[in-house]
């Protein structure tokens, strides 16, 4: 259960962003997360939406890409999908692996709204 | 109007950072630094106990104990009277990150010591995101745990270079196939290296000891540089 220090750590990294940047309207942020980093994706949206909650990224919105792990076959050298928890060429059979995809845990973009503003007078009415 | 920035930024980008500070310095000192990990209660402090007894004469030896609550295991591991011992509480967290080894470091003289051993939380899943400078992962599991642990786990098992099975000496009670736990840990890596122990009979110890000593060696090693 280390979602909630992984969605801290994007909160503030977020966060950190805006400020120097000077973005306006903080709309989405998009994550690409590997499937060997065992991130259950659901706890992560609720930790964003706890930690979030607080913050001017109270509305934005946060979209997940699972990417799937994927090697390069030292034996035969052909780009190889993996099927984990076995790391096996689909190819050769061969188990020598490098793996290239399925490790990622990156803030991969973010969406703004120049013409919106993240003060107090865009608040939506409660 | 709406526009869409790339920023390709890691999440654990501050952790990455200190992470790779660390290993430069462990680097520079000739230290050589194994991040111990395992599920709860496979033996992670009943080895360290037994290695700082064995090798306190031989390396100047530290330990970076995590624990959730408690410093229990620091404290069994300073009553071998071997070694410089710190206890990281995390009350709560599931991992130690690199910001909290930073700060574990500060009292202990990497000039002193060989062999770095950081005792991480016991866990298969967390820790494995979290790089804390070491030079190399060491997976502790045990024959009281089932022998498909590493095809569970793959992330950790993946990551380790050494996969050490302790209470070898219960594997009768246990119905646990040593042939079975190395061939799925192979699947998920290659090029995983092997020992078996018995932290209780000290079964297997001189091999791991062994190995220790290779590592150590190889790291204090004096390699020439060429490209200048």
């Amino acid at each position: 259960m280390h979602e909630l220090a992984i969605a801290d750590s994007i909160v503030q990294s977020v966060l950190s962003e805006v400020e120097r940047q000077g973005y306006g309207n903080l709309i989405e942020v998009g994550l690409r997360v590997g499937e060997l980093t065992d991130i259950v994706t659901d706890s992560l949206c609720f930790g964003f939406e706890v930690l979030s909650r607080d913050t001017i990224l109270r509305d934005t919105k946060l979209v997940i890409e699972q990417v799937p792990v994927s090697g390069e076959c030292l034996t035969c050298r052909k780009k190889t999908s993996i099927n984990i928890p076995v790391f096996q060429c689909e190819y050769c059979g061969g188990f020598e692996i490098k793996v290239v995809n399925g490790q990622e845990l990156d803030i991969a973009y973010l969406k703004v709204d120049d013409d919106g503003d993240n003060d107090e007078t865009e608040q939506r009415g409660e | 109007m709406e526009r869409r920035i790339e920023i390709e930024k890691q999440v654990l980008s501050e952790n990455d950072k200190v992470a790779l500070q660390l290993r430069q310095e462990f680097a520079d000192r000739r230290v050589l630094a194994l991040n111990l990990v395992s599920s709860p209660g496979s033996g992670k402090t009943s080895l360290l106990v037994q290695t700082l007894s064995a090798l306190k004469a031989e390396f100047g030896i530290a330990v970076v104990a995590g624990d959730v609550q408690t410093e229990n295991d620091a404290q069994r591991l300073r009553e071998t009277g071997g070694g410089q011992i710190r206890a990281i509480e995390t009350r709560g967290a599931c991992h130690l990150d690199a910001l909290m080894m930073e700060k574990a470091l500060v009292e202990i003289d990497l000039d002193d010591i060989d062999i770095l051993f950081i005792e991480n939380v016991g866990n298969l899943v967390c820790p494995s995101s979290y790089d804390l400078g070491e030079e190399m992962k060491v997976v502790i599991i045990s024959t009281t745990e089932g022998d498909d642990k590493p095809l569970k786990y793959p992330g950790m098992f993946r990551r380790s270079s050494l996969m050490i099975t302790n209470k070898i000496d219960m594997i009768e009670m246990c119905d646990f196939d040593l042939e079975k736990v190395r061939s799925n840990a192979v699947t998920v890596n290659n090029s995983l290296e092997f020992i078996n122990v018995s932290c209780r009979t000290g079964e297997g110890l001189d091999l791991w000891y062994d190995w220790l000593r290779k590592q150590v060696a190889s790291k204090k090693a004096t390699v020439c540089d060429k490209s200048g």
